[in-house]
């Protein structure tokens, strides 16, 4: 075993600077008459009166409470959870709580996610090894090994070459799953993006190429040298993490959710599901049909489709689950309600998987990704990041309300961030997905161009779009433009084929006078134009309560986070104990 | 040009086409070959071009395999367009690039709103809603239907086989464009239609939703930089990847 053989963590001391600013203090004549201790004393009467005073005096006083309470012993939590919001950024985070709260007829401003509730947060340098601003393959792997690697790349450290398949060996990591099955705790995956795409794959598998999902997804070389694919790996999981240790006996993963189904179906129409969206589901070019082998594996375990089968699950008497909802990525969560079988939220599946997984005494780990926030920002569509954003915080609520603060360490995180950005000076409880309405003003604030603005946007990617009522970010992406294309669809329908569902940035200025910028269609505009918004190399906010919750503050590398939740758990240790290295 | 020998060879091997008895013709399994020729127009000429010669001829393959799955062939691009329609009647794509052996599917998220209602248009290449809003209607045969229209400056003639579900002919005319869209040859062979598709399916392919996360793909990046996905291009590609103009001619980079 390597890599995680690390003893102390080093825990930097916990600093609380609490700082009241005193306002109104002095006055014009201070400079002649000195400190007039009167007026000094009548502000803070005054400032001690306010509600803003007390809310924030109250908050000081609950978080030393906190921290005093707070369990700090190495080794103490039963159960930890991983929310990553993939692509959840300050800014993100910062506009979804203001969303949330105007749904509920507030201000919005002042509404906290569930997880802004949490006592202890802070910022995590996300960048990879081999690059600045990060994507989720190598960010996901530091969160779940502890070790920073390429971008690119699942659970393998640096010294991988992306793509080359023979220089996985000896390169592999452990991860924070992994230590936890051979520790005995019962495991968890779930994500609203494929199963077998970067961020959740980070937890179980070893692979030189993040698109490796599946067997058609590979070159024969890399085939040829004995890698084997991420969907594969899932499902050989136990047998694969047994191999690496002599006498090591795992029962395997508890709860797998999401999306994904092509990768686990051979390319056989006669293997289609009933929720289909392609005419061959599946993709598989070596005839494995993944989902049989699960269930001939695991007799005892429940796999399912559909929301039908999803409700159906008894988590008192299951013990194991494999939900693949969807061919690809599960839908957005405003788009629920067109998936063709139906298929869970986040949330619903979050519930199920703590039902599941509490059954074990010896605890468990769950990790959770609300992976679509980062595809409709690709799309650059600020309503639906937004919207699955929330509910997530609907999914970290319910975490919250199941588990104990005591023995469950839960974290909120994200693997990075956007380049999407709240600006202009609109005035208190103004729409968050609206156009800026300054401060006392009730007429929409106008730019230089003489033109409306709206408060969300991107500084990169396809730009302005408004596609009305669709609530499907990529509907972005085949937007029909150009006189061409439009004249042969709307002239004749003829030849639709030939009409062009290209893409057409259209960056800069648009007059949005009349459009209505809160619609789910509207894509918010771009500075840059390029085919799809990117990442961005900011910090992300890390918030986290439960045992060993104190040890997220101030800024740090994002494979701290491994060793918040291995000091949580003692995970290396426990999981020490029960091997005999190869 | 260089045009893909696979689907220049399925043209060759296609029968002439020949009407008499065709109304009894299955109508999946259907691989069917047109001509497009689009010429200026003119109203001062009497036959109202201003040559014989066309501005731009182009050929392509219409696939059938069912109800629910067709496919547009444009062998002079070495691109395709499958189409499918999904059980709760969304429309999803694929679009196929020969010249990479690579794919780009578009879950109907992907595609522009309102894509669920033109699957009228694309399973029987013209929209039979449009076609039953047109001026003019008279039966020739017992297969096949003339239909005539004008509006807003536009002009349709279409000959339509009801035993094919497609059009026979169509000539266009816009204000400065005359189109004529002709059925060169036809043949049913569910084989055939079958191995096309899987050839097709062959290809790595990618979902619209995760470009942002591959822009490191050399592919992806190529497509970015002709103009795929980018601003002012018209989608289609010769065998070079160059991007082209909806008329033929090379789209301007901006």
């Amino acid at each position: 075993m390597r890599t995680h053989k690390m003893n102390a963590l080093k825990v930097s001391a916990l600093a609380l600077a609490v700082s009241t600013v005193l306002t109104g203090c002095g006055s014009d004549d201070d400079a002649v008459t000195g400190p007039n201790l009167a007026v000094e004393s009548r502000s803070i009467e005054s400032a001690s009166s306010s509600d803003w005073y007390v809310a924030g005096e109250a908050t000081v006083n609950n978080n030393a409470e906190a921290f005093a309470n707070i369990v700090k012993q190495k080794g103490m939590a039963k159960n930890v959870i991983l929310f990553v919001g993939d692509g959840m950024g300050v800014s993100t985070v910062t506009a979804a709580r203001i969303l949330a709260g105007q749904q509920q007829g507030l201000s919005g401003e002042e509404y906290n996610l569930s997880f802004d509730r949490f006592p202890f947060s802070g910022l995590a340098k996300t960048y990879n090894v081999d690059a600045q601003t990060p994507d989720s393959a190598g960010t996901m792997t530091a969160m779940m090994s502890g070790v920073k690697t390429d971008a690119g790349v699942i659970g393998v450290d640096e010294d991988i070459e992306r793509g080359t398949c023979s220089t996985v060996a000896g390169n592999e990591l452990v991860s924070a799953l992994e230590l936890a099955e051979i520790a005995g705790l019962s495991t968890g995956v779930i994500s609203t993006a494929r199963i077998t795409h970067a961020t959740p794959a980070a937890t179980y598998a070893k692979s030189a190429e993040r698109n490796w999902e599946d067997s058609s997804d590979m070159p024969q070389q890399a085939i040829d040298d004995g890698c084997e694919d991420i969907a594969s790996q899932l499902i050989n999981f136990e047998s694969n993490l047994e191999a690496r240790y002599t006498g090591l006996d795992v029962d395997g993963i508890e709860v797998v959710m999401g999306g994904g189904r092509r990768h686990f179906l051979p390319k056989d129409e006669a293997e289609n599901s009933s929720d289909a969206s392609s005419s061959i589901e599946g993709d598989r070019t070596d005839g494995r049909n993944l989902v049989t082998e699960w269930s001939t594996q695991y007799g005892n375990g429940v796999y399912v489709m559909d929301q039908v089968g999803f409700n159906a699950i008894n988590t008192e008497s299951t013990e194991r689950v494999f939900g693949l909802f969807n061919e690809s990525h599960m839908q957005y969560e405003m788009d629920r309600g067109n998936d063709i079988a139906g298929e869970p939220s986040l949330s619903e599946m979050t519930e199920k998987a703590i039902q599941v997984l509490d059954n074990n005494d010896d605890g468990f780990l769950l990790v959770v990704e609300s992976g679509r926030i980062d595809h409709a920002h690709h799309a650059g569509n600020a309503y639906n990041a937004l919207n699955d954003t929330i509910e997530l915080s609907k999914a970290v609520q319910i975490a919250n309300e199941l588990t104990n603060d005591d023995d469950t360490l839960i974290i909120v995180t994200a693997d990075h961030g956007h380049v999407f950005t709240i600006a202009g000076y609109p005035k208190r409880g103004n729409p968050i997905l609206g156009k800026v309405v300054g401060v006392g003003e009730t007429e929409e604030s106008l730019a230089d161009d003489g033109q409306p603005y709206t408060t969300l946007g991107y500084t990169n990617g396809l730009g302005f779009r408004n596609l009305g009522a669709e609530t499907d970010a990529d509907a972005s992406y085949g937007t029909v433009q150009g006189d061409d294309s439009i004249s042969l669809v709307d002239a004749s329908q003829l030849l639709i084929a030939n009409s062009s569902y290209n893409t057409v940035s259209v960056t800069g200025r648009v007059d949005l006078t009349t459009v209505d910028t809160q619609s789910a269609g509207f894509h918010q505009e771009a500075l840059v134009p390029l085919s799809s918004e990117t990442h961005s190399g900011e910090d992300v906010s890390v918030y986290a309560q439960g045992p060993a919750a104190h040890l997220v503050n101030g800024t740090n590398e994002q494979n701290l986070i491994f060793h918040v939740m291995d000091y949580a758990l003692d995970l290396v240790s426990k999981a020490d104990s029960e091997l005999t290295p190869q | 040009m260089k045009l893909n020998s696979t689907l220049v060879l399925l043209s060759l091997l296609l029968p002439s086409i020949s009407w008499a008895g065709s109304c009894q013709g299955e109508k999946n399994g259907l691989i069917a070959s047109y001509e497009l020729d689009t010429f200026s127009y003119s109203e001062s000429t009497e036959t109202g071009t201003d040559s014989t010669t066309p501005t731009h001829s182009a050929f392509f393959n219409f696939i059938r395999k069912n109800n629910n799955l067709v496919s547009y062939q444009y062998p002079q691009m070495g691109i395709s367009k499958s189409w499918f329609r999904t059980k709760n009647q969304r429309v999803n794509s694929v679009h196929y690039f020969d010249k990479f052996n690579r794919a780009i599917e578009y879950d109907n998220a992907d595609l522009p709103k309102g894509s669920n209602d033109n699957w009228d248009g694309m399973y029987p290449m013209i929209s039979k809603t449009f076609l039953n809003t047109m001026d003019s209607k008279a039966t020739t045969d017992d297969c096949e239907i003339t239909f005539k229209h004008k509006k807003g400056g536009q002009s349709w003639d279409i000959v339509w086989s009801e035993s094919l579900n497609l059009p026979i002919e169509m000539t266009h005319i816009s204000k400065h464009k005359k189109t004529i869209l002709k059925l060169k040859y036809f043949k049913n062979d569910m084989q055939a239609v079958v191995a096309r598709l899987e050839a097709l399916s062959a290809y790595q392919s990618t979902d619209y939703a995760d470009i942002g996360d591959n822009e490191s793909d050399p592919f992806l990046r190529k497509m970015i930089r002709l103009g795929f996905v980018k601003h002012e291009a018209s989608g289609f590609y010769d065998a070079q990847g160059n991007a082209q103009k909806q008329d033929g001619h090379a789209a301007h980079t901006h």
